[in-house]
């Protein structure tokens, strides 16, 4: 397993539906579009006033983490894996 | 009225939680580790405990019995909010849950069985339940008290559910081995072994006064430890806070070290994490106590009583100090810890010393920046290169509310 700590700041889009879910549908980082086929998980974490919405998904072959930033709304690609 | 408790125990969580955020692990073997190099395993998946790979082991270690394992790094962030959801979801069960651990709760289900057409339904909702909302599966074990349904909570994992009618007690007590009972450690259960105690029908049935001449006071706990007798209540977070006796943090560091300085600068940030929870929560503490664990396991404490009770950062990490100074250490350190006991809750005398009222006030600016932008987010320089990983590790006493709420 191969895991890469990023933290990179990149351009995501998400449909935020009813309540308070959101579902990030493609990404842009390093200038690539990523379709993401699978939101796998979701969980949130707070830093001081802001919350962050972490979401592990998968574009069929990868596995990457990306975070929202609840006050900024910024995302960053915070992860990249693969099992190989 | 006998007592329905239900235990409820989380299979391979943290390993579990991972297998659910990357499916592709679903199946293999799989180690959840701390960072650093002399990390040991706190979770392995199903897969990996087939190769014989075990919570505790060292990494190495379980690398060298499964050289196919997938280390994933621990994240407790995700596993606390995972852990805070069930808690929740047991909590739509009924209101009376006791958060064990961060994989574990008691649920005292006397008053809703009826209601939830018994136990063997309930259980199985409640299994239901949590894997549909998580995707997690769980083991539940039913019995008349807290002792014995953490005993078989654990008898048909994973992804069991067993049932303990009271009429069944003492026939499973005849064939359990004492050191299957939480709280009868290795230690004891050697102790117990010397007097020719091997299970948990012969520790209820041994004469109690020779019992309490070898144990003292826990004896006569034994003995009803051995005839599977418990009464203490489920208790819910809310109104567990009387029970906390201390708060504390400690730390493995990432390699064993001599100098003074580095341990000093180490002792800054746990007086920090410690003070910070304590005044969070409104509580400060009349002893603190230093932990140390050299290179070779050999661990001790010392502490000292304050004058009056204290949550200040600087004053806990002055106190450290001064036990520190008056110890000779002997080895390299492998683990740090302070612990700030006597508890005391609620509003505390302000200091009427100048000094001492203007570090609280400087105290109360730190705290409401790094309220508003986060722990550390202004903190004492030396502290900087120490801040990684400090946490890394959830707690037994972890509970997804109150005081005890660390990380």
């Amino acid at each position: 397993m191969r895991t890469q700590d990023l933290h990179e700041r990149v351009i995501v889009g998400a449909v935020f539906g009813s309540g308070d879910t959101i579902r990030p549908t493609w990404f842009i980082w390093q200038g690539r579009r990523y379709r993401i086929s699978d939101v796998h998980f979701s969980w949130a974490h707070r830093r001081g006033s802001s919350t962050f919405r972490h979401f592990a998904v998968s574009d069929g072959s990868d596995q990457y983490e990306l975070v929202l930033n609840g006050e900024s709304l910024i995302w960053h690609l915070e992860k990249v894996g693969d099992l190989e | 009225m006998n007592r329905t408790i239900l235990h409820v125990d989380m299979d391979a969580f943290f390993a579990a939680v991972e297998e659910v955020c990357d499916p592709r692990l679903r199946g293999k073997p799989i180690a959840v580790a701390g960072p650093g190099q002399r990390t040991i395993i706190t979770t392995a998946s199903y897969a990996a405990r087939a190769f014989g790979v075990r919570t505790g082991m060292a990494l190495t270690e379980g690398l060298r019995r499964c050289p196919e394992l997938l280390v994933i790094r621990c994240d407790h962030r995700k596993y606390t909010h995972v852990s805070a959801r069930i808690m929740e979801i047991l909590e739509s069960f009924t209101p009376l849950v006791q958060p064990y651990s961060v994989d574990e709760a008691f649920l005292d289900v006397t008053t809703v069985l009826d209601r939830s057409g018994g136990v063997e339904r309930l259980g199985r909702r409640i299994k239901e339940r949590v894997k549909e909302q998580t995707g997690l599966s769980c083991s539940v074990g039913a019995a008349p008290n807290k002792l014995l349904a953490k005993l078989v909570s654990g008898l048909e994992k994973p992804d069991g559910m067993s049932i303990l009618e009271p009429g069944g007690v003492l026939e499973l007590m005849e064939r359990t081995p004492v050191g299957k009972m939480c709280g009868i450690g290795p230690v004891t259960q050697l102790r117990l072994a010397s007097m020719g105690i091997e299970t948990c029908g012969q520790l209820g049935r041994f004469p109690l006064p020779i019992l309490m001449g070898k144990f003292g006071v826990l004896g006569h706990t034994l003995s009803r430890m051995g005839r599977g007798e418990e009464d203490s209540p489920v208790l819910p977070p809310s109104e567990d806070n009387g029970s906390v006796r201390s708060i504390g943090h400690s730390v493995t560091l990432p390699r064993d070290v001599s100098d003074t300085r580095t341990v000093r600068r180490v002792l800054l940030t746990l007086s920090e994490m410690v003070g910070r929870r304590a005044r969070r929560h409104h509580c400060s503490g009349r002893k603190v106590t230093l932990t140390v664990r050299y290179r070779d396991f050999t661990t001790f404490s010392r502490q000292i009583t304050l004058p009056q009770p204290e949550s200040s950062t600087n004053r806990i990490y002055r106190h450290a100090l001064r036990i520190l100074d008056r110890l000779t250490l002997t080895e390299p350190v492998r683990l740090l810890g302070i612990s700030l006991g006597e508890l005391h809750f609620g509003v505390t005398q302000r200091s009427l010393l100048p000094a001492e009222r203007r570090e609280d006030s400087l105290q109360t600016a730190l705290d409401r920046i790094n309220d508003r932008y986060g722990e550390f987010s202004l903190t004492y320089a030396d502290q900087i290169r120490d801040l990684r990983g400090a946490s890394e590790i959830i707690s037994p006493a972890w509970r997804p509310m109150g005081v005890r709420r660390s990380v």
